[in-house]
């Protein structure tokens, strides 16, 4: 299996060539275009981990299903993803697993398991959705990414608001809390949710905020 | 203070370094990332602006955040919500008029101001007021998509939505593209017909653009 | 008629220079920034009962414009979205195009809708544009915009095709064979066969749609 990212900047998208035999899996509905070769299966719910995981990933921002491709011969597929931006990539070696932010999971490699991790009630009153991707295991893990990413190293304390927050190591402790000093403040002033790193590992930052980007663009189009 | 303007042209944003005492002002809703000792106010935009009035303010919100710092070298990062350019300005005493959702940060001694566009501006999209910036100190703004440099000697017109800034030597007008169907089917909606002497600055898409494009869509 | 790409990135702008005697017809509400020397007239192209069939159907707006000028000027040119835009020659040939991809074009260049209805399957169809005739024809996607030769057969999800030569065969199909999963996150896509070029874009309008859904006002009903 290779990986190759192509694309401008702005519009990343990723190329995972398959020898025959070899698998990927995507979030459903992230297919650009691909060989006749490769087969498509989108799985059902039980496989999903039934409604409960289904429904915790779609709080996450992720699609509810999976799609896993087969190699039947040699090809290729393409995935996007659905904003303008790069494409987040880490290859997991085992040693540590990556938590996937606000809807950021694109795909992975076969060896790699996720679990969608709840946030708890905090994220609830801000109307954050905070479900983190929990992916484990040995392979390449593909991220959306809403502008540009950089890659923080952590040793100390870092603050991101969720909104720019694309992945982070399993090994930083967090925590989520608002902005400013006190609620009314950073509410006036526009802030969301803040994630508040800190131990050592790294953090995949993007530069654009989906919430405000959405929050923008979407009072301006039809009622639904 | 230490300031980098990074991602251009497609994801403008600002990364900043605030000493104690530094103050930066920013749009509601634009920071991305920051060190702990960075504090933040609300503070409110050009003076005090009647709230009727205020909610008819399309673009912008008239709140801003009052970033200081308590220790040196604390790090601030802010994100325009729209891809595109970012770009500065160091004014130095001269006046600036802008659309309203291109305003993203400034330092004290800059004073913004609004302008009222005349009643047509409320169908352009664009709210009632320009801003009107002037002083001394840094300005940073945004576009959606690329900014086009023009220097104006004689007439231009420019779509609504395309318009970033322009210098008030300009004589402005906000009109429709010829008669009244022709305004209203052309999907121009409003344009700005622009004469004299001086620059504009001008932004190679539009939200309302992107929102009759994925209208289609929806 | 000349004519300029300009701005480096993902937002490029259009600029076309008319000299007197051309004339350049695009989608109404293109028009990002012209001289007054450029005159602007909106029409219904083709009469009104084509144009609307065109509009309902087709995606693009009522309603075109058309730029001429008695002295010379230039008029900049933008799509809604970001990404590349692209000009065909076009001489003789018939290119297919999705319904947003069309932004402006010579006076020799026709431009027809077509819906391709899918029989039994959803009721989401397919509209295309089809361009024929000779000059210019300037055409846009969102995102970047990738040239994929096929030889044999090929796969693009139908939310990323923009463009394709008309030699091309297609059959629109759910990606996935199983039947269980019919209805839930499946994909419609195109199943492109023979020889000749399809052009790809690198961002879905139809996933962007999907996404901004929930940012949406409510309707509130009575």
């Amino acid at each position: 299996m290779e990986t190759e990212i192509i694309g401008s900047a702005a519009f990343q998208s990723i190329v995972v060539k398959l020898k025959a035999g070899e698998r990927f899996i995507s979030e459903a509905g992230k297919m650009v275009r691909m060989s006749t070769s490769i087969e498509n299966e989108v799985e059902s719910v039980k496989k999903s981990g039934g409604i409960m995981g289904g429904l915790k990933r779609m709080l996450g921002g992720e699609s509810f299903f999976f799609s896993h491709y087969t190699a039947l011969g040699d090809g290729e597929v393409v995935l996007a993803p659905t904003l303008p931006g790069n494409v987040g990539f880490q290859n997991l070696d085992g040693n540590s697993g990556w938590y996937c932010a606000g809807g950021s999971y694109l795909g992975s490699g076969p060896e790699i398991k996720t679990e969608p991790k709840w946030q708890g009630m905090k994220g609830l009153f801000s109307g954050e959705s905070l479900v983190f991707i929990h992916a484990t295991g040995i392979g390449p893990l593909v991220m959306d990414a809403f502008g540009t990413v950089s890659e923080e190293e952590v040793d100390g304390t870092f603050t991101v608001d969720t909104g720019h927050l694309v992945a982070f190591e399993d090994t930083l402790e967090y925590s989520i809390s608002k902005a400013g000093g006190s609620w009314i403040s950073s509410f006036l002033a526009g802030e969301g949710l803040v994630i508040r790193f800190s131990g050592k590992g790294k953090v995949l930052v993007q530069s654009h905020n989906m919430k405000e980007f959405g929050s923008l663009l979407g009072p301006k189009l039809p009622p639904r | 203070m230490q300031t980098e303007i990074a991602g251009n042209p497609d994801f403008g944003h600002l990364k900043m370094r605030l000493d104690a005492g530094d103050f930066v002002y920013v749009e509601s809703g634009a920071m991305s990332t920051m060190d702990d000792d960075i504090e933040v106010k609300v503070k409110m935009l050009g003076g005090f602006v009647p709230a009727l009035v205020r909610k008819a303010l399309a673009g912008e919100s008239l709140l801003v955040g009052q970033y200081s710092s308590n220790s040196p070298n604390q790090r601030l990062s802010v994100s325009p919500a729209i891809p595109g350019q970012v770009l500065h300005k160091k004014l130095q005493g001269e006046t600036y008029l802008m659309q309203s959702g291109s305003f993203m940060a400034c330092t004290d001694g800059v004073t913004l101001g609004t302008t009222f566009g005349g009643l047509r501006a409320i169908f352009s999209g664009e709210g009632l007021f320009f801003l009107k910036i002037s002083g001394h100190g840094d300005l940073w703004y945004n576009a959606y998509g690329s900014i086009v440099e023009k220097e104006i000697d004689g007439e231009f017109i420019v779509d609504t939505g395309h318009v970033v800034a322009w210098e008030p030597s300009l004589n402005w007008q906000i009109t429709g593209m010829g008669n009244l169907m022709s305004t209203f089917f052309s999907g121009e909606g409003l344009v700005l017909r622009f004469s004299g002497r001086g620059k504009v600055w001008l932004q190679t898409r539009s939200l309302g653009g992107l929102v009759n494009w994925l209208r289609g869509y929806c | 008629m000349q004519y300029e790409i300009q701005c480096e990135g993902s937002f490029p702008v259009l600029e076309i220079t008319l000299a007197p005697g051309d004339q350049l017809v695009s989608e109404a509400g293109a028009m990002a920034w012209m001289d007054t020397a450029v005159d602007c007239k909106t029409a219904a192209r083709g009469g009104v009962g084509a144009s609307l069939k065109r509009g309902l159907l087709g995606g693009e707006s009522f309603f075109q414009n058309t730029y001429t000028t008695q002295s010379g000027g230039k008029v900049a040119l933008v799509p809604g979205q970001p990404g590349d835009i692209r000009v065909t020659d076009m001489d003789g040939q018939r290119l297919m195009l999705e319904r947003g991809a069309y932004l402006a074009s010579g006076p020799n260049v026709q431009i027809d809708s077509n819906f391709k209805g899918l029989k039994g399957l959803f009721s989401e169809g397919l509209f295309v544009l089809t361009a024929t005739g000779s000059g210019p024809m300037f055409w846009n996607g969102y995102g970047d915009i990738v040239e994929v030769q096929v030889e044999g057969d090929y796969i693009v999800d139908n939310g990323y095709a923009v463009a394709w030569d008309a030699s091309l065969d297609y059959k629109v199909q759910r990606s996935s064979k199983k039947i269980r999963s019919f209805l839930f996150g499946d994909q419609l896509v195109m199943r492109f066969e023979g020889h000749g070029r399809v052009w790809t874009q690198s961002r879905s309008p139809r996933s962007l749609s999907a996404w901004v859904y929930p940012f949406r006002r409510v309707e509130s009903k009575g």
